[in-house]
């Protein structure tokens, strides 16, 4: 009864969030039925429930050869991107935040989003320029006589998972990087005045009444970035990647479209995108729980 | 009516029958190849064109989806003149469509949809597997024992090859037929080669003689950016690059028709060991592993690359056709001509391998209203002189490749051969207006059988008119080979498909890894290492397996 009590007394918002639960029933949960043929073994055209094979799919993958060396190429990418791509927009934002000269700070921020914008095949691209062996990196470091002959950047495998953070940092810190910057403008400027009074300086202001203000952004960011753990990244591996580096950059998601999708093993595809999504589903939900009892901020 | 009137009108009509089934029969008579030679239904009045085409009364529609990628834009415009002179003149109204998709998963969107049409182009035995199993598409050997007199005849034994183990057709090959032109070949640098006195060039071992002294003297190219004697680019076929020492695209095969793959072969590991000596000796391009075609064609226009192994037109086309535009001082002889060698050991260099099965297959799909009316035209298609309409496009015009006299009298155009043999035939804008191969439904690639010597794609007519597709020809004539039989088809449905992608990966990597090791002894540990995690991944079941289609085939064929 209180639970009609309060949706009549919260019609109206309920009414304005209608559009938003409905496209969230139809694109998000309706299509969710497709899940099924994880346990079968689907063959288009034909009908979705028929043909169940259980557990099969799911067993398969982990028998695979390649298994361990996937798994662990998804880990150490997705690591590497949370340790350094998910510090560095705070530290961006903190950094333009401090920058008094308005016109330079919006330049800055401005140039930073660019590369965010930049398909994945330009910057690809772009890398092929820099870091071929004829490239600008390698003849500079020629003529500089640091090196007597082209380092293959592109084509050894122990090169792939740095120029892969490397390149998602630039594409990704600036556009990141607004959500801090709006969360510290929300900050009360009384806040620092105070501060200030109390003998803080720039580095104090930012620790003790900046980074405790957004806090509760970054958890957010964070839980929800640890959801997406298992996703390494598909398009940058499949367009920097060659048979050279493949030990280093073949992911989840490039082996699912490979032996999922272009093979037409549907079903197999479906089972390891849907393990994926239930460990970092899991990894979400323990880290909001972590977070509500160690920090008192949670996203749900 | 009155008698007199009776009398007239008779003789009239009786005149009309007599002169229209003495045109039908001229037209029909001076092609040979007229289609639908069982239709006891066809009407007595019809109007055959000088093609000997009888026209069907009402329209034969036939929009097809080809699964190949392909933009849509450029597919219509080519299409658009070729299909308005069909229509007027056959009275048939073919279009293709095609997306600049994975074909594969537009077809599977088509088949859980439902929404798919009456003929589709293109299928490999894997999805025309799947079409079948669902009942989506039909038994194509009925209509071809009674509509299909030139698939057959031209066919012939191969027709049942193509039947299942029910004697059912379920796809007409496209494409299918021996065309003797190259395709993979060693290429050098001609003007360079001349230079130091054009040296024999027989053996691997030769080639890279020719290629370090090449480089010796031209170690950089005008702008100082360092020359490599050998370059490739991913596209390279590993088991086309191995066939200088006598494997047959990656196989040996044994007196009894066993096939081993290269990677448990003493010439496999021979071949990678003697690219490994370009890449620890600096002669080879660092990035011929990653070179994609676009950027390997900048360096290769560079003038940095002595030698290449590839498709031959690779090299024409990031070569001399680049050169001819650029350098003001072009002379003919600054250009790369393709050539062979074999291993001394090697029986012979098998380099280009021809599949005369086809490279696909057309389907006809439940949704066929008139299927009969489809295998009709396609049929006349695969006729010679329906194959020579359908491959060099519309006749009689400016910018045609040929002209058509009806009577089977036929010519090429003189002014478009002249300017393709000049090099300077502007593809795109002709094919525009004459629609050249815009419907390759069910025709071949393969010489014709009136003539024994004119081919589909109109290029290929005049190898021996041409002088360096003539050098070409004469230089690796010898390394083209029929390997039909050897032919293999992973279905989905195939226990080893996903096995084979395994090994196939593993591979790649692998022979990266073996060429770029930095000494011999290196390379050959990691080519040891490299054959015993294939092997153990289930290298010797696919070799099994295709030892056992191979035999299967050859069987067929007997």
């Amino acid at each position: 009864m209180n639970y009609l009590k309060r949706f009549s007394r919260e019609r109206q918002l309920w009414l304005l969030s209608l559009p938003i639960i409905l496209w969230v029933l139809l694109f998000a949960y309706y299509p969710m039925y497709g899940l099924v043929i994880a346990f079968q073994n689907y063959i288009p055209g034909q009908s979705l429930f028929g043909n169940w094979i259980g557990f099969d799919n799911f067993v398969r993958f982990f028998n695979e050869p390649d298994f361990w060396m996937i798994i662990r190429n998804t880990l150490v990418i997705s690591m590497l991107n949370l340790l350094i791509g998910f510090p560095a927009p705070i530290l961006l934002a903190l950094l333009l935040s401090e920058v008094k000269s308005k016109v330079f700070k919006k330049t800055i921020q401005s140039l930073s989003y660019v590369p965010y914008f930049i398909s994945w095949v330009v910057v690809a691209s772009i890398l092929f320029t820099l870091l071929g062996s004829d490239g600008i990196i390698n003849e500079l470091l020629v003529r500089f006589g640091w090196i007597d002959k082209p380092i293959l950047f592109l084509g050894e495998g122990k090169y792939f998972w740095g120029i892969l953070t490397s390149a998602n940092l630039w594409k990704d810190v600036g556009f990141s990087s607004i959500i801090y910057l709006s969360a510290i403008a929300g900050i009360d400027k009384e806040q620092y005045e105070a501060g200030r009074v109390d003998g803080l300086g720039r580095f104090g202001l930012v620790w003790h009444i900046t980074l405790p203000n957004i806090r509760a952004t970054i958890v957010l960011l964070f839980i929800l970035a640890l959801g997406g753990i298992l996703n390494a990244g598909f398009e940058q591996q499949l367009l920097l990647g060659s048979p050279n580096t493949r030990d280093y950059h073949e992911v989840i998601d490039t082996y699912v479209y490979r032996f999922g999708v272009q093979l037409g093993n549907y079903s197999y595809g479906t089972a390891v995108g849907l393990m994926k999504s239930l460990i970092g589903l899991t990894l979400v939900i323990t880290a909001n729980r972590l977070s509500r009892k160690f920090m008192q901020t949670s996203i749900f | 009516m009155s008698r007199k009137g009776s009398v007239l009108g008779t003789a009239m009509l009786a005149s009309v029958m007599l002169l229209s089934a003495c045109g039908g029969n001229s037209s029909g008579n001076n092609s040979g190849n007229t289609a639908s030679e069982g239709d006891s239904t066809t009407p007595a009045v019809e109007k055959v064109n000088e093609f000997g085409w009888k026209l069907p009364q009402k329209t034969t529609q036939i929009h097809f989806f080809q699964a190949e990628k392909g933009n849509p834009d450029k597919i219509n415009r080519k299409q658009a003149a070729f299909h308005d002179y069909l229509l007027k003149e056959f009275n048939v109204d073919i279009q293709r469509s095609s997306l600049d998709v994975d074909p594969k998963e537009k077809l599977n969107l088509m088949l859980v949809s439902g929404d798919y049409p009456e003929v589709i182009a293109a299928m490999d035995e894997s999805q025309i597997s799947q079409w079948k199993a669902q009942g989506k598409i039909i038994d194509l050997a009925p209509l071809v024992d009674k509509y299909g007199p030139n698939l057959k005849k031209e066919l012939g034994s191969r027709y049942e090859t193509y039947l299942d183990a029910d004697g059912k057709l379920w796809g007409l090959p496209r494409g299918w037929g021996y065309l003797p032109i190259p395709d993979f070949t060693a290429h050098i640098r001609w003007d360079w080669y001349q230079e130091i006195g054009a040296p024999e060039i027989k053996t691997p071992d030769d080639y890279y003689n020719v290629l370090k002294q090449i480089v010796a003297k031209h170690p950089t190219n005008d702008k100082g950016e360092k020359n490599y004697a050998l370059s490739w680019n991913s596209d390279v076929r590993i088991d086309s690059a191995l066939g200088f020492w006598g494997l047959k695209d990656g196989y040996k095969e044994d007196g009894d028709h066993n096939l081993t793959h290269w990677l448990n072969t003493a010439e496999g590991k021979e071949g990678l060991l003697y690219y490994n000596r370009f890449f620890r000796e600096g002669l080879m391009d660092p990035d011929a592993f990653i070179n994609k075609f676009d950027d390997w064609k900048i360096k290769f226009s560079n003038e940095r690359i002595a030698g290449h192994i590839g498709p031959w037109w690779q090299s024409w086309n990031a070569g001399h056709e680049i050169w001819q535009k650029t350098d003001p001082d072009y002379k003919e002889d600054k250009r790369f001509v393709q050539m062979a060698f074999k291993a001394p050991d090697a029986e012979k260099a098998y380099l280009s391998a021809k599949n005369t099965h086809g490279w696909n297959y057309t389907v006809i799909t439940d949704k066929a209203k008139n299927a009969e009316e489809i295998i009709k035209f396609l049929d006349f298609t695969v006729s010679p002189i329906g194959t020579r309409l359908m491959g060099w496009g519309i006749p009689n015009l400016p910018e045609s490749y040929w002209n058509y006299e009806g009577d089977g009298k036929w010519s090429f155009n003189e002014t478009q051969k002249q300017t393709l043999l000049d090099g300077k035939l502007d593809f795109e804008k002709t094919e525009t207006a004459n629609g050249s191969n815009s419907f390759w439904l069910a025709y071949p690639q393969g010489l014709l059988s009136d003539d024994n010597k004119s081919t589909a794609w109109f290029d290929q007519n005049f190898i021996a008119d041409e002088k360096w597709k003539k050098l070409m020809n004469d230089n690796v004539k010898d390394t083209i080979y029929d390997n039909t039989e050897q032919r293999v088809s992973f279905t989905n449905e195939n226990p080893l498909t996903i096995k084979n992608q395994q090994v196939e990966d593993l591979v790649k990597t692998g022979f990266v890894k073996v060429i770029m090791s930095q000494s011999e002894d290196e390379a050959s540990r990691n080519f040891d290492e490299l054959r015993d995690k294939a092997n153990k991944l289930g290298l010797k079941d696919l070799e099994q397996y295709r030892t056992e289609e191979y035999k299967k085939n050859l069987a067929l064929v007997k």
